[in-house]
């Protein structure tokens, strides 16, 4: 385990240097991250200013989902994100997926963190101040933020899985963006209230392919609609699917067939 | 002559598109979900207010901008847009454009044009086939007197949208990286454009912000004036600044080509 963090640190460091040499994009890439973020909470304000209250969601309570859905994307976007949804085609469009199968470490790690985004880090930690701050101004009871920490956990391990599953149809057909868009759409339909929708989808979304774990199900907790009973299926399900993926992965990597 | 050789290249894209189309097909499928989920909330808040209008818009009239404002989002909006430039850039491919018959820019235009056609007749029947599996009856708030206009507009549309990403596309010229910069442009777009709901609904000073850049001419000027909501008066000045920001971003695209022409240099066989 301390062999791979050591990883980590080395390739945070190189990453850190490369993104930085091209200073012009890489700080309007912050400045981008940090103006959606911005501007999902002028659209959440566009909607809550024409409409007082939308299925237990209110002006006041909707902070809480936009940020959590920040929270888990820059999480995501640090690590696995376009490592996983983006770079992986990459490297097997051009061949060069080789380099990394012959490394002594896990492939899944390498595969999933070669690539670490410094641009998701720094927008990262102004969106959890934001968040303290809205969990302190609304006096959260301090067992329902530990509840809210697993479930970004759970959430974490959720999207990790999800991502593996997507990641893992390269091995078998190439498909250059149309996967990874198609999960960042999914992902960010939690800047809604998920509750809106029929409940046949409501339930698939929220306990068959838990999607909504990506913004609603942790910020439902933090304001009281979503149980501990609740929060225990989302830990088991995260469990679950981030073995079954990885197992899938593997699979699918059996299929790699290496050419240049 | 000129209109065969375009026709020719048109063709060729087309094949390309094809042979790829299930990676457009699924980013579509993305921005239509979107759209769906935005549906779902307005109704769900057109049930709870009692079947009032909300910011102006009538129930009819929030659903069929939605629908229009996701067609156009589905054709138009993809995240790699100008991507192909940037590469070429780069790696030194626009060097081939220099002494071929046809231009990088019309090239480009015309392989997105492509895209844009092959998106556009999947959202079509997504469109329908989501309608129909979340129930969602097909509304009528258009008003079909705005059909020419709302054509014109679309058209400059088009026009804006393209310059907009090609012009960031060609800062490659000087810089190695441009990613971050269409990023953000693209986030300001998405919002700013009028994609998700209408602008009419944000607080006065974003409206403001808005009003000074090109998107809303993009997705929500005609879709509003599709649907009769944009008063006789205004337009005019809609139309001009249409026309203004399409003259605007076509100079820039003049002056950013031949002063990038002049920076490039390309090294290697």
């Amino acid at each position: 385990m301390r062999r791979y963090f050591r990883i980590f640190a080395v390739l945070a460091r190189y990453n850190f240097i490369h993104q930085t040499t091209y200073r012009p994009s890489f700080f309007f890439a912050i400045f981008g991250k940090v103006l959606r973020l911005v501007l999902f909470l002028a659209f959440a304000d566009a909607i809550f200013r024409n409409v007082p209250e939308i299925a237990g969601w209110t002006l006041e309570r909707i902070p809480f989902l936009i940020l959590t859905l920040f929270v888990l994307e820059f999480l995501a976007g640090v690590g696995f994100h376009r490592n996983l949804l983006f770079f992986l085609y990459e490297l097997l469009y051009e061949g060069k997926y080789d380099y990394i199968l012959t490394r002594p470490v896990s492939p899944v790690f390498l595969t999933s963190f070669r690539v670490i985004d410094f641009f998701d880090i720094l927008p990262l930690f102004g969106t959890l101040t934001m968040l303290i701050w809205y969990i302190v101004v609304a006096h959260t009871p301090l067992l329902t933020v530990f509840g809210y920490v697993i479930l970004i956990g759970a959430a974490y391990f959720i999207l990790f899985g999800f991502a593996l599953i997507l990641s893992a149809i390269n091995f078998w057909t190439l498909i250059q963006t149309g996967v990874g868009r198609l999960y960042e759409s999914i992902g960010r339909l939690n800047r809604f209230p998920l509750d809106v929708l029929p409940k046949f989808w409501r339930v698939a979304l929220f306990y068959v392919v838990p999607v909504a774990v990506a913004g609603n199900i942790p910020a439902k907790f933090l304001i009281g609609t979503w149980s501990w009973w609740q929060l225990l299926y989302i830990v088991v399900f995260a469990i679950v699917i981030f073995v079954v993926a990885v197992k899938f992965w593997y699979r699918a990597l059996r299929h790699y067939s290496s050419v240049a | 002559m000129t209109l065969r050789k375009y026709l020719k290249v048109a063709a060729m894209h087309w094949e390309l598109r094809m042979v790829y189309r299930v990676n457009a097909i699924l980013e579509t499928s993305g921005n239509l979900l979107t759209m769906l989920v935005t549906l779902a909330l307005w109704l769900f808040a057109f049930h709870r207010v009692g079947g009032e209008s909300i910011g102006g818009y009538t129930e009819s009239q929030m659903v069929s901008y939605l629908i229009i404002a996701g067609l156009i989002t589905s054709t138009l909006w993809h995240t790699s847009q100008g991507d192909s430039i940037i590469s070429a850039i780069r790696h030194g491919r626009i060097s081939k454009y220099f002494v071929k018959p046809i231009s990088l820019t019309v090239n480009h235009f015309i392989a997105q044009t492509v895209d844009h056609l092959l998106r556009f007749a999947w959202s079509i029947l997504a469109i329908f086939v989501f309608l129909f599996a979340f129930g969602i009856p097909i509304p009528y708030a258009v008003d079909l007197s705005q059909i020419p206009l709302f054509c014109l507009f679309f058209i400059l549309a088009i026009g804006i949208q393209y310059l907009v990403f090609y012009n960031a596309a060609l800062l490659a010229f000087w810089m190695e990286e441009v990613w971050g910069i269409t990023f953000t442009i693209r986030v300001l777009a998405d919002i700013a454009a009028g994609a998700f709901i209408p602008l009419a609904l944000f607080a006065p000073f974003w409206q403001r912000v808005f009003d000074f850049l090109p998107f809303k001419y993009i997705i929500s000027i005609p879709v509003n004036t599709l649907l009769g909501r944009v008063p006789a008066h205004e337009v005019l000045p809609a139309l001009l600044g249409s026309v203004v920001w399409l003259i605007v971003f076509a100079i820039l695209t003049k002056i950013t080509w031949v002063r990038g022409v002049r920076h490039y240099s390309a090294v290697g066989g």
